[in-house]
């Protein structure tokens, strides 16, 4: 019987050794390295940026660090998390943020319409990119762990080596790590590309993708603890809502985003002007701007005096 | 519980410990654990259906103790009956119930008349199937005096209820498994580290081989008119070794957990695939339900004795009733109704044991004879499979018209066909593996230990990391048997 214990423990210990050495290696593999365009978690350590962006795809696509860099002379870094319009997931990337950096002046939020409060209590339904940022899910550490909750990562993912990397398909990722991804280039996700009507429609179903007033109070619950966290950490939180296309704009849904930042007293700042959002030029999709529409609405912005200030 | 489940994996261990090193002094204690433990392992499931088994067992151990006193035959048989009645009533009303109202009532809508029974939502408790079989067995075999009834409710308990075997079995009797219960058992190393070997491959079968299949299977099953014949084929080839997986992969884990446990349980798979005609694959795929319904129904029913017409009856009798026992649709009768077709030339001409012996026993090949009828009697099985695995009658018919047309000579085409490819290569190996083990209790059971310990280990390793790189992909856990 203690032969068979011993000898199934060995094996066992083993086994999960191997397993543990192979997750190891992987992980040391991709270290630095972006696997999927979208686990840049290593990468936005010790950046020590002045302007950190925050918030979804939105955020992700219109903020273009090198504008701010070069306007404001302002150190800044894009941490947007595309698919993700949940405070809560904009607050978690805000929080590992700061673990791994020196205070930013500023934190600019990307708000508007199709923001959700989302659970902070890391129950979240929206798992996109769950599987790009799968080779984080292994017993994560304390800098990532704020954000890898926010994938409702099960306990055999969190527990068990390679368990995540295998179930998302992330091992031929992480043997051979994307080190040419539009983060990497350019510290945003940047679309050069026109609208291919074939394949984004221009008349879209989005504005159904709006929060509805029954929401509102959860969104501002949310927002004052992002505006929380900031004040706790001596930064200065600026809600800006950028363009969506003429077709899926609502007056009185835009409208909301300002009244809420107004009722909880931090500045807001609509980029979402007229002569842009009519203008299919500036857009890859409906609630998307391509590099044009950016660098419109950078122009934009560059004539704000008071942007950043105290 | 799933055998394939993290909650398995620390159930488990946990009752191993206490097991061998908590209750090991007190046999009482470790059957009472034994009953305990399955109970958990069952209402892990839903626990509302706990009452069914306890309900069970009390029956039959009282039918038990009831026959034991009892000389007068009509009163034997009468508490016989009691037993019967209660489990195939239960089985009746939980499986059936739905099936013979619906068929009721399209009988009497075919000739015009109205019949408002409605059919009830009722859930299938998970392995009633099995366990009622396991109960009745014992009723009946104390009642033809075969077996002696126990007065120790707890092992009676842990008998009906052993979680090893108890939703999807293999269908024990009583006069096999119940002395184990009365007996102290010793820890035996070899029989646990081939019982670890026999889990391990029953998790291969299971997760990479039926769990791969199914995903296939389900895909071309369920979009039948989209695809080729010959990718319909295929799809009924998947279905072949998804069940063959699935099912025999269960009872190896269910063997193999036993074993670490001090119990033996019967074979239930003997390689049935390598079969050389249809009466040796009954002989060897899911044995201990073909015997079960050998014992407790064909032989009572004049089994092969008696005039042709008689032993032409009971054969298609017991297929019939095997088939329905599967599951209330008229897809599974048909499907025992073409075994009965298939074994019936073997009866007439009296070749049905022809082939009792493993094929090609001590030699490395099959002779082209035995690999061409090999191969027939796996067409034929495979081909049975379509109404098995299909939703309906309709559904089979059409799966079958739509292989039996030119494109069945194309190339089998469909979104993922490399994933498809990975899992013929693995179906190979599981064949090629099963071939060289055929001779054993299960494939890997002496063919491993013979190998050097580096490449043993390795081996072990690989087949660990098999399960489990292929245990994160899939999501179909549940085992197809559980349903019957």
């Amino acid at each position: 019987m203690n032969l068979f214990i011993k000898k199934l423990i060995l094996y066992s210990i083993l086994s999960f050794g191997v397993l543990f050495l192979i997750n190891y290696l992987l992980l040391l593999r991709v270290n630095n390295n972006i696997t999927a365009d979208h686990d840049n978690l290593e990468q936005t350590i010790n950046v020590n940026a002045d302007v950190v962006f925050i918030g979804s795809s939105r955020c992700w696509v219109h903020f273009n660090p090198s504008f701010f860099n070069e306007k404001f002379n302002l150190k800044t870094i894009n941490i947007g998390v595309d698919g993700h319009t949940e405070l809560s997931m904009a607050y978690s990337r805000l929080v590992d943020y700061l673990k791994g950096n020196d205070n930013p002046k500023y934190a600019v939020l990307s708000f508007d319409p199709f923001i959700r409060a989302g659970s902070f209590e890391g129950t979240s339904e929206n798992i996109v990119h769950k599987n790009s940022f799968s080779r984080y899910a292994f017993r994560p550490i304390n800098k990532d762990w704020q954000t890898i909750k926010q994938f409702n990562f099960n306990t055999l993912e969190k527990y068990f080596p390679l368990y995540a990397i295998f179930k998302y398909d992330q091992l031929a990722n992480c043997l051979f790590p994307n080190n040419n991804s539009s983060f990497t280039k350019y510290g945003y996700d940047r679309h050069d590309e026109s609208w291919n009507t074939n394949i984004f429609q221009l008349v879209s179903n989005l504005k159904s993708k709006f929060f509805d007033t029954s929401e509102i109070s959860a969104i501002k619950e949310a927002l004052t603890k992002i505006d929380k966290l900031c004040c706790n950490n001596r930064i200065k939180l600026i809600c800006i809502q950028t363009p969506v296309f003429e077709n899926i704009y609502d007056k009185e849904a835009f409208r909301i985003t300002k009244n809420i930042c107004d009722t909880l007293n931090i500045s807001f700042i609509d980029a979402n002007i007229r002569s842009i959002r009519t203008d299919t030029s500036s857009f890859y999709n409906a609630n998307h701007m391509n590099t044009s529409g950016v660098n419109k609405m950078n122009d934009y912005l560059s004539q704000i005096s008071n942007l950043f200030c105290e | 519980m799933l055998f394939n489940s993290l909650e398995f994996a620390i159930f488990l261990p946990i009752v191993f410990v206490l097991y061998w090193f908590v209750f090991n002094k007190n046999l009482k204690l470790q059957n009472l654990l034994i009953s305990t433990s399955s109970y958990i392992f069952y209402g892990w499931w839903d626990w509302r259906f706990l009452s069914l088994i306890l309900f069970s067992s009390i029956v039959d151990f009282l039918v038990g103790l009831g026959l034991e006193n009892e000389e007068k035959k009509h009163k034997r048989q009468l508490l016989l009956w009691a037993s019967i009645i209660v489990n195939l009533g239960l089985l009746g009303f939980f499986k059936y119930y739905n099936f013979f109202i619906d068929n009721f009532n399209s009988a009497f809508t075919l000739f015009g008349a109205e019949i408002k029974s409605e059919s009830l939502n009722i859930i299938l408790p998970v392995g009633i199937s099995f366990y009622t079989f396991q109960t009745m067995s014992y009723s009946i075999d104390v009642y033809k005096k075969k077996l002696n009834p126990t007065k120790d409710f707890i092992a009676f308990s842990a008998f009906v209820s052993f979680f090893p075997q108890l939703v999807a079995g293999p269908i024990e009797r009583a006069t096999n498994l119940l002395p184990q219960f009365y007996k102290k058992r010793t820890f035996d190393y070899s029989n646990a580290t081939s019982g670890i070997r026999q889990i391990l491959w029953g998790l291969f079968k299971k997760i990479v081989i039926a769990d791969n299949c199914a995903t296939f299977a389900n895909l071309i099953f369920n979009n039948h008119t989209d695809y080729t014949g010959s990718t319909l084929i295929l799809g009924a080839i998947f279905f072949t070794f998804q069940i063959y997986g699935d099912f025999s992969g269960y009872s190896d884990i269910a063997i193999g957990t036993s074993r670490l446990f001090g119990f033996n349980l019967m074979q239930n798979f003997a390689f049935p695939y390598f079969s050389r005609d249809i009466a040796e694959f009954w002989r060897r795929w899911h044995i201990s339900l073909s015997t079960w319904f050998r014992d407790y129904l064909y032989i009572p029913l004049g089994g092969s004795r008696g005039s042709t017409w008689m032993r032409i009856r009971n054969t298609l009798i017991i297929f019939i009733v095997s088939g329905f026992w599967h599951g209330a649709n008229w897809t599974f009768i048909i499907w025992g109704a073409l075994n009965a077709i298939y074994f019936m030339p073997l009866l007439l001409i009296k070749k049905n044991r022809t082939n009792i012996s493993i094929v090609a026993k001590g030699k490395i090949f099959p002779s082209v004879k035995e690999f061409i009828s090999m191969t027939l009697t796996f067409t034929l099985i495979a081909f049975a499979w379509i109404f098995f695995r299909a939703e309906n009658v309709n559904h089979a018919i059409s799966y079958l018209s739509n292989i039996l047309s030119p494109s069945a000579l194309s190339i089998p085409n469909f979104k993922g066909m490399t994933d498809a490819l990975i899992t013929l290569l693995f179906i190979s190996l599981l064949l090629i593996v099963e071939w060289f083990g055929r001779e054993n209790l299960f494939a890997i059971d002496t063919n491993l230990s013979k190998l050097k310990a580096p490449l043993k280990q390795l081996v072990y390793f690989v087949l660990f990391l098999t399960i489990y790189y292929y245990s994160t992909k899939t999501n179909i856990n549940q085992f197809i048997y559980f349903q019957f």
